[in-house]
């Protein structure tokens, strides 16, 4: 478990960075922080897999981006494909969870928190996978940290308490 | 002469000059005490970041602009920029409980006078003209401002240059972070400059 993350829930602590996915079976934690990101926790839960996905923007500028997972329409197309191909999940079995997508520059012009958000929906609707629950925008960062046993994502937005998704 | 080696020339006395400049303001030695220069894929790093926990820090961010181009970030645990704050309004450390506008106030002057300190560097030392943007003061997760503070040197690549700067303030065991991004394209030029192409 690496060193510093909470451990008052119980099972294997692993920690997700910008631009990529993790798969988990049941007793996985996967965590992450994200700022104007998004976070897609998708679960099945009858084989207790969960993934989540941590992209950075809404579009990748070619088909096949080397780093998949940094953008939206290919992070979730390959990670969709894996959890086909490596956990036999099917797509059908699946539930989604979405966090994420802040404006955390005071001055920044950008707005690709919003922009994110948007797509995440846009392409979750397209694969007819169903947002269980989601907590998008604003101004602070969110910590997350999904649950693979349950399904669960305990999300904590900056300054405020952690609630239970 | 290589882009690493450019690259670690301007930044090794740009750290130098940053750390004179915050023993000055906190008038207490900041030692220098992780100093990496280095190629970093982005996932890898804000991973490593987000295993490190979830402190809540105060950052200032400041834009370098001008011959060449690169991205100035300061961190530190809230607690201790209430101290940093302390010592900059002659108060004694501990006076300052909880963060308020002077805590803001005091880090937005770190941030502004080390990024002004690292130009006038590269002014001097260098011959190359860069502008600091008024800092931007901001506290949330440190996970999340790293990779807010990545974002944009990241949108075309997937890997970046990272100079990343610890320093330890003995006297009050404080620990706070510098980092800075080049902008790759722009130390390219300087590459080509300092060869004489």
């Amino acid at each position: 478990m690496p060193p510093n993350l909470k451990k008052d829930l119980p099972g294997k602590h692993v920690a997700l960075g910008v631009g990529d996915f993790k798969v988990g079976r049941e007793g996985e934690i996967i965590e992450t922080v994200l700022g104007c990101c998004v976070g897609v926790c998708l679960y099945d839960k009858n084989k207790k897999v969960g993934s989540l996905l941590h992209f950075m923007l809404p579009a990748a500028p070619q088909k096949e981006p080397a780093k998949m997972a940094k953008y939206a329409d290919t992070g979730l197309r390959e990670m969709l494909r894996v959890l086909r191909q490596q956990y036999r999940v099917k797509k059908a079995d699946l539930t989604a969870k979405v966090f994420g997508g802040a404006k955390m520059l005071p001055r920044s012009t950008l707005q690709i928190g919003r922009d994110n958000s948007q797509k995440i929906r846009e392409l979750l609707n397209q694969h007819k996978i169903p947002i269980l629950k989601e907590k998008m925008g604003g101004a602070r960062g969110y910590k997350i940290r999904f649950d693979t046993s349950t399904g669960t994502v305990y999300c904590q937005v900056y300054g405020q308490k952690e609630k239970k998704y | 002469m290589e882009l690493k080696k450019v690259i670690e020339l301007v930044t090794k006395r740009s750290i130098d000059r940053a750390s004179q400049v915050l023993s000055k303001i906190i008038r207490a030695g900041a030692r220098i005490e992780h100093e990496q220069v280095s190629v970093v894929d982005i996932s890898q790093v804000t991973e490593r970041m987000m295993a490190e926990g979830d402190d809540s820090v105060l950052a200032s961010l400041v834009n370098l602009e001008g011959d060449i181009s690169f991205k100035f970030l300061f961190l530190i645990k809230i607690e201790d920029a209430c101290v940093f704050a302390d010592i900059m309004l002659r108060n004694e450390p501990g006076t300052t409980k909880h963060m308020d506008d002077y805590t803001r106030s005091a880090i937005q002057e770190i941030g502004n006078i080390m990024s002004g300190s690292i130009a006038n560097i590269f002014s001097r030392d260098f011959d190359i003209n860069i502008m600091p943007s008024i800092p931007m003061v901001f506290d949330d997760f440190k996970a999340g401002i790293f990779s807010n503070f990545i974002l944009e040197g990241a949108d075309k690549e997937d890997i970046i240059w990272l100079i990343q700067i610890k320093f330890w303030v003995v006297r009050m065991q404080i620990e706070c972070e510098m980092f800075l991004i080049p902008d790759w394209k722009s130390f390219t030029l300087l590459e080509k400059s300092m060869n004489g192409e």
